[in-house]
């Protein structure tokens, strides 16, 4: 049997009669409402996944899938077109979006992504040449600059990734600070599984100076995240390292800038985070770089990096 | 037609569907605050003002097209009511859809209005020239003036590569210049980039900071403050302690109290033992978020 194209999202047409119709009508509804695109592809893979397992024989699943996407198909094209297009804005995940009353009991975000979703994420990102750069730099600036043991070793590597992804301002635009704290985001996809209320005083607690450590102490440390386990005597020392770790984040910021100011070209997203300004990385700088390929030889995007010195 | 580079926008494409932010500012409509969206506040959508000035001709030819052929609608279910773009003068023209969408009696009251500029690529006059133009338009829709409009800025080389890639021409081209194992990947992430754009927009993706947790902690104080007011307030409490470089000017109010000077020097009292109790049992808070919470909310109360 064969498929309509490899990248085709539909069952095989060899299944169905009517298949090439459901096809033609389909794509113009898809065309209308293309977000919708994504969501019947994982339908389908996800019935196709459950039909295997149920242990039906091909040519009954591709039949079967066939079935349900004609009936999807008489749902959708049943709706007024308006309709089709805010379906198609809502179908992801809305419990990401529910009200909840008491905002200090909001579980958390949305509905971390499943493994496969976040693997697959780290791995698109990997494979280009400036997240590559930006995940050197992670390792290279900020990683040596958390604490991983003592007493504050409870705390862990991606929650301090999380605080520090926070703490940066928002920009609508690719920059090395961009970069970076977009990997340090897929490196935490935990932290939005902790209460609301818990992030948002580790946040507060983050962006402290020390001379905010002077008040309710003990209710501080009872707002936090519990698996902390910090007491009253381990603030300031968690302070004191949350301030390394926002110099750190600048400096891995300020390293990516000049590694990209000593590219020879800039393939892939490395132009955008040019700025025109930095000067370029001294040679101890592009030699560690050169030293993290051996860790990381598998990603595609650190080759067009080297590529590219 | 804009000249795209491919690998570039399939760059911030993928950074963008991986949470990277395309818009950024004030709270739009579908901003949560203290997990309400902002809609929540005042019946009705949002007046939306995209600016096209610092756009060049070649960018607003792909750009208008597509935001009013296709993406007004997707606005509209987010709660934005798109006027026609601003150019070099300003002023509010709704267009047909518009009209016919907007919900009876909509434009006899005041309306939370966000103005959509292009980030960098303003003149540092042009806030100026929004609160002017605001300032003398003598429409319902203004009524409450510069407290219920602020500015989100967004990546307008972005939008205009969406703009661009939305007609199947040009989509088949830059799917034939991509790597050929990632043509998969890109007829997924173009759909979801164009949501997360939209959203980006309204506010819907915006993320925890130290700036939302002080407008949530600042809303369950004066609840029935407009989230766009309450951002106003916050927003100078922050200034404050910014160097000049680093300040916003995103919200209405801040930008017409920095260009009137209206109450300058501004007086700053320490923060009162009532305060204290009322904030502390909101939220647990440091000192300094507890002063800088008690000037935002004496700001709120002041012009």
């Amino acid at each position: 049997m064969r498929r309509l194209r490899p990248e085709s999202i539909w069952p095989e047409l060899s299944a169905s009669p009517g298949g090439p119709e459901l096809v033609h009508r389909w794509e113009a509804l898809l065309d209308k409402a293309p977000r919708l695109r994504p969501w019947v592809d994982q339908m389908l893979g996800r019935h196709r996944l459950r039909l295997q397992e149920s242990g039906a024989a091909g040519f009954e699943i591709e039949r079967t899938l066939w079935h349900e996407l004609a009936q999807w198909l008489a749902d959708f094209e049943a709706l007024p077109g308006f309709a089709v297009s805010a379906i198609a804005v809502t179908l992801e995940d809305e419990r990401a979006h529910e009200v909840d009353p008491d905002p200090s009991a909001i579980a958390a975000e949305p509905a971390a992504a499943s493994p496969e979703q976040a693997v697959g994420e780290l791995e698109t990102l990997l494979s280009d040449a400036a997240f590559a750069l930006a995940f050197h730099c992670v390792d290279a600036r900020l990683r040596p600059l958390l604490p991983a043991s003592g007493e504050l070793a409870r705390v862990p590597e991606s929650d301090w990734f999380a605080l520090l992804r926070a703490s940066a301002r928002p920009q609508p635009a690719l920059t090395p600070q961009v970069a970076i704290t977009l990997v340090l985001h897929v490196f935490s996809p935990q932290w939005a599984r902790n209460p609301a209320s818990r992030r948002h005083a580790a946040l507060r607690l983050f962006l402290a100076s020390p001379v905010d450590l002077r008040s309710d102490l003990q209710g501080l440390c009872s707002s936090l995240p519990s698996h902390w386990g910090l007491e009253p005597g381990q603030l300031a020392a968690f302070v004191a390292a949350a301030g390394r770790a926002r110099v750190g984040l600048a400096d891995a910021s300020s390293l990516c800038a000049r590694i990209v100011a000593s590219a020879k070209a800039r393939p892939g997203g490395l132009a955008l985070l040019a700025d025109g300004s930095a000067a370029p990385a001294s040679p101890e700088e592009l030699g560690a770089l050169f030293r993290n390929v051996r860790k990381y030889r598998h990603m595609g995007g650190f080759q067009q990096l080297l590529s590219a010195l | 037609m804009v000249p795209l580079n491919v690998a570039a926008t399939w760059t911030r494409m993928l950074s963008v569907t991986a949470g990277a932010c395309a818009a950024a500012g004030a709270p739009g409509p579908g901003t949560r605050v203290r997990g309400r969206p902002a809609l929540e506040w005042l019946p009705g959508p949002w007046l939306g003002l995209i600016d096209f000035d610092g756009l060049n001709l070649a960018e607003r030819e792909v750009l208008e097209p597509w935001l009013f052929g296709h993406a007004e609608p997707l606005l509209l279910v987010r709660h934005v009511l798109l006027a026609r773009p601003l150019a070099e003068d300003i002023f509010i023209e709704l267009t047909a859809q518009a009209l016919e969408a907007m919900p009876e009696g909509w434009r006899e009251g005041s309306r939370p209005i966000l103005i959509l500029a292009p980030a960098g690529r303003t003149r540092p006059e042009r806030r100026a020239e929004y609160l002017d133009a605001l300032s003398r338009l003598r429409i319902p829709l203004l009524a409450k003036g510069s407290e219920l409009w602020a500015v989100r800025e967004f990546d307008a080389g972005f939008l205009v590569a969406l703009a661009q890639l939305a007609q199947p021409r040009e989509r088949a081209a830059f799917r034939a210049a991509i790597d050929p194992s990632q043509t998969r990947l890109f007829d997924q992430q173009l759909a979801v980039a164009e949501a997360a754009v939209l959203d980006d927009l309204v506010g819907r993706r915006d993320e925890e900071g130290l700036m939302a947790l002080d407008v949530d902690a600042l809303s369950s104080l004066h609840p029935l403050a407009h989230p766009l007011a309450v951002y106003s307030a916050v927003e100078r409490a922050h200034n404050r302690r910014l160097p000049h470089e680093e300040r916003t000017w995103f919200s209405g109010r801040s930008t017409e109290a920095r260009l009137s000077a209206r109450g300058f020097p501004e007086p700053v009292r320490p923060c009162t033992a009532e305060f204290a109790g009322r904030a502390t049992s909101v939220a647990p808070l440091l000192p300094a978020d507890l002063q800088r919470i008690f000037e935002a909310s004496e700001l709120l109360g002041s012009p």
